[in-house]
């Protein structure tokens, strides 16, 4: 940047005011418990806005040039698999989108100094941009996509749907914890820590199911990360000048470090192992490389020097590894009829990579998959999630079922508070719960609503049915002799029942 | 083939390959360029390429624009020089590209020589004139072979506070030209020219635990990054493995006992591959590595350096990265004699 662009810029900051209608401490509405007087921020990137929208509008331009030509074009047909698993994938990525750009709303309103508050408002509208560039995404493979049905009500799913309630509590987190702690946990761990992992792996792996669509939507989405790393690591920085912040600060990383390992990282391993066919890495794989040794083997040195220590349950992080997404595949495949995609099961091709990539997967897993091959035909009455014995219960925090590291060696516990039973799926989000109870005692999961219900009033309630009123969206293969009815999953006769609570522990 | 890129406004000068990126290289030469994803498509690395013809076309359309294009705005993760370049550098502080130290010749000449071992032999140089050498620990210098045009990299054993002299442990290498010229010609006060300092190999600051790992002559970078840390008055805590064959090939013991008062915790673990008589050695036996392997824990938060041969190297990073280490802090420096590494 020139000498007078920076005295330019210089000059747009000294033009900030105080409001004379509103005093500061109605304005700030939201209080943070870090210390943030007299700190002097670093600045993350000097854009101006001019520049920005001018970059923006190019980018929106070409994106959309690249939607027009390809609904105009037609070419070969993506990938079945991945294309259905983008139902339940997308609707629950715009949904994170919007809620980002919220918090950083929320961000500029409660805490920014003027220097940062210029990065966090143009995160603002970049979140917004990226949410209507993936509405986009699902409206057009609503018209392209040969069965739309699950697309159409992707946005409102995202919202109702049990596997969405794993990102939506996350988001929520976001929006209602401490303002500063929503730069460090958004920023510093789904922004950075996730980011290569997420845009490589996912945009490089619709390219290769041929979701031309969605790789430009992630493209053009990537290239706006650098500035919202830049404003966690402005944020972080600027916190660090301040020795009784670091204490604050370790407690933040450890939380989210768990909390984004436990929504937005089971998701991401959920997709790069069980929505595509074009196999290249596994999650694990990534994980490691982006994950693990860069961030925090590389990242996390250099908070070294300030006392900051790795998070406290990183080995655990580690060992999930080799089991969260065949965990969290086992409860959304088994799940299916309240969901709203056609799931393709894991085929011999699939087992053989997951035993190479796995060691040990078949000997976990394979007795899931065998009786989830059983349940397919809707003429042998058989649901596999009655088969295996029941929903599991769900954690307090996550929102995730209690099946992790694996369903019958879980880390599920219950823990007593004011009297009150709750349950969570780790000494990691029980320990969560326990910093902040009133933060999450009052949230109602899927077994809150639907306990007594039969499974296919479930289904008709989220509005998971198809245009004649009478079959399901969702179904157990890509292509079914006979579609699954609600009138076939009601023979079956599966009433949701909360099953038996975990063992009580203690938070380690 | 390659093309010199310079870095303005600050005038650094690096070289890039044909086949390289030039963020692969300014990193790969210790220029700390910012990056983020690496593969052309989020914008971190952008900058100005105010001289010289690059070749761009593996950058994202999004990450960058064809207006930046046009204005010679480009992504050094995805740029490929086509003949020297110069970028311009905006909202960079010359100390946050932590440059690596200018590369200086300087004339020396021989104060010592002393054979420690029957292949390793200590060198002790002095700067001319008292002038000073300045280098990290862990770095390497290249030796000029008197009377030739040949040049030998040997890492420095002396702390870099100890700035006038050099001290550099040579593994004798049958038929190698500097080995014989140790063995034979060279003698007390002669002038010697040496260049440098080399190399990225050197203690990161911080707190994390330090495991050490070194074999032969591997020594010096390790003893100059102990010396260093013990005028530091370290107290992280820090283990030494050190291979060797015999017990009479265990070289500068006296030296890290006397180190070792100034560290805080400090292990010092030397292991023989074929130590002599048994009754009389009653430590670590076997490889380096196995050696780690039984001693160590979890290593998850601790960080490594290591260096000798490559061979050792390789082993000892699948070790440590069983024993937990994260690949990102296991930094190491492979001895590769000269003959073989063209």
């Amino acid at each position: 940047m020139s000498e007078s662009l920076i005295k330019a810029y210089d000059r747009v900051k000294s033009i900030d005011w105080d409001p004379t209608y509103i005093r500061q401490d109605q304005k700030l509405v939201e209080k943070t418990r870090f210390h943030l007087e007299g700190l002097k921020p670093v600045d993350p990137f000097k854009t101006f806005v001019r520049e920005y929208f001018q970059m923006e509008q190019e980018k929106d331009n070409r994106h959309y040039a690249i939607l027009e030509a390809s609904s105009r074009l037609s070419d070969s047909e993506p990938d079945a698999r991945w294309m259905e698993g983008m139902k339940f994938g997308l609707s629950n990525l715009s949904a994170i989108e919007y809620s980002a750009g919220r918090q950083m709303g929320r961000m500029a309103r409660s805490v920014a100094p003027m220097e940062l508050r210029q990065g966090y408002m143009m995160q603002v509208l970049d979140e917004m941009r990226h949410t209507q560039l993936e509405m986009n995404t699902l409206r057009h493979h609503m018209r392209s996509w040969r069965d739309p049905a699950g697309y159409d009500v992707a946005l409102r799913a995202a919202g109702t749907s049990v596997g969405g309630g794993i990102f939506r509590a996350m988001c929520e987190d976001f929006m209602t914890c401490d303002p500063v702690e929503t730069s460090l946990g958004l920023q510093m761990f789904v922004e950075t820590a996730y980011s290569n992992l997420f845009f490589v792996g996912l945009s490089s792996a619709a390219a290769a199911h041929g979701d031309k669509m969605l790789a430009s939507t992630m493209l053009t989405i990537q290239s706006d990360e650098a500035r919202h790393m830049a404003n966690g690591w402005a944020t972080l920085a600027t916190l660090l000048q301040d020795d009784r912040n670091i204490p604050l600060i370790q407690e933040t990383l450890d939380k989210w470090s768990w909390r984004v390992h436990m929504s937005f990282g089971v998701g991401n391993n959920l997709f790069a192992d069980y929505f595509v066919t074009k196999r290249q890495e596994s999650a694990k794989e990534m994980n490691m490389r982006w994950l693990f040794d860069e961030f925090y083997g590389g990242f996390y040195q250099k908070l070294e020097k300030y006392g900051i220590k790795a998070p406290k349950h990183l080995d655990r992080m580690i060992a999930d590894q080799d089991y969260l997404s065949h965990s969290a595949a086992i409860y959304l495949f088994g799940a299916w009829p309240v969901f709203y995609h056609r799931y393709d099961p894991m085929s011999a091709a699939d087992m053989e990579w997951f035993e190479k990539k796995y060691p040990g997967w078949y000997k976990n897993y394979g007795s899931f998959w065998e009786a989830y091959n059983r349940c397919t035909d809707p003429s042998e009455q058989a649901l596999v999630i009655k088969e295996l014995g029941g929903l599991p219960n769900f954690c307090q925090v996550c929102q995730l079922p209690t099946i992790f590291p694996l369903p019958a060696n879980n880390t599920g516990r219950s823990h007593m508070h004011d009297g009150k039973r709750f349950i969570f799926c780790s000494a990691g989000c029980q320990e969560i719960f326990l910093n902040d109870p009133n933060h999450y005692q009052g949230f109602q999961g899927f077994l809150d609503r639907y306990d007594g219900f039969e499974l296919s009033e479930v289904t008709r309630d989220m509005g998971f049915v198809r245009e004649d009123g009478k079959t399901l969206i969702a179904q157990p293969t890509l292509e079914a002799k006979r579609m699954w009815t609600l009138e076939d999953v009601r023979r079956c006769d599966y009433v949701v029942q909360k099953p038996p609570p975990p063992p009580f522990a203690e938070a380690a | 083939m390659s093309f010199t890129v310079t870095l303005a406004p600050f005038g650094i000068q690096f070289e890039c390959g044909e086949d390289e990126s030039i963020l692969s290289a300014a990193l790969r030469q210790g220029v700390a360029l910012r990056y983020g994803c690496k593969h052309g498509a989020c914008g971190t690395c952008k900058a100005r390429i105010v001289e010289g013809e690059v070749d761009l076309t593996q950058a994202s359309g999004f990450a960058l624009m064809q207006f930046e294009r046009d204005e010679g705005v480009a992504l050094l993760c995805s740029t490929y020089p086509l003949e020297d370049v110069v970028v311009q550098l905006e909202d960079y502080d010359e100390t946050d590209l932590h440059s690596a130290r200018p590369i200086v010749e300087c004339d020396c000449h021989v104060l010592m020589r002393n054979r420690l071992t029957s292949d390793i032999w200590q060198l002790l140089l002095a700067c001319d004139r008292g002038s000073s050498f300045e280098f990290d620990a862990g770095q390497f210098i290249e030796v000029n072979v008197p009377g030739t045009d040949e040049w030998r990299a040997y890492s420095m054993a002396n702390a870099p506070s100890d700035a006038q002299r050099i001290e550099l442990l040579i593994k004798e290498l049958p038929g190698g030209c500097f080995s014989a010229f140790l063995a034979g010609g060279l003698r007390e006060g002669q002038a010697i020219r040496i260049r440098g300092p080399y190399g990225q190999f050197k203690v990161q600051q911080g707190t994390a635990p330090i495991v050490m790992v070194a074999g032969g002559s591997g020594m010096a970078p390790i003893l100059s990054m102990l010396r260093a840390l013990g005028e530091q008055r370290t107290t992280r805590e820090i283990t030494f493995y050190y291979g060797a064959r015999t017990a009479h090939d265990l070289i500068c013991a006296d030296e890290i006992a006397s180190i070792a008062l100034n560290l805080g915790s400090f292990t010092y673990v030397p292991v023989l591959s074929e130590p002599e008589s048994e009754s009389l050695w009653s430590g670590e036996t076997g490889l380096v590595t196995s050696a780690i392997e039984r001693q160590a824990g979890n290593l998850r938060a601790a960080e490594a350096y290591l260096c000798g041969p490559p061979g050792m190297i390789d082993a000892a990073i699948d070790v440590l990265k069983r024993k937990g280490m994260f690949s990102s802090r296991i930094r190491y420096d492979k001895f590769v004699s000269t003959a073989n590494r063209t």
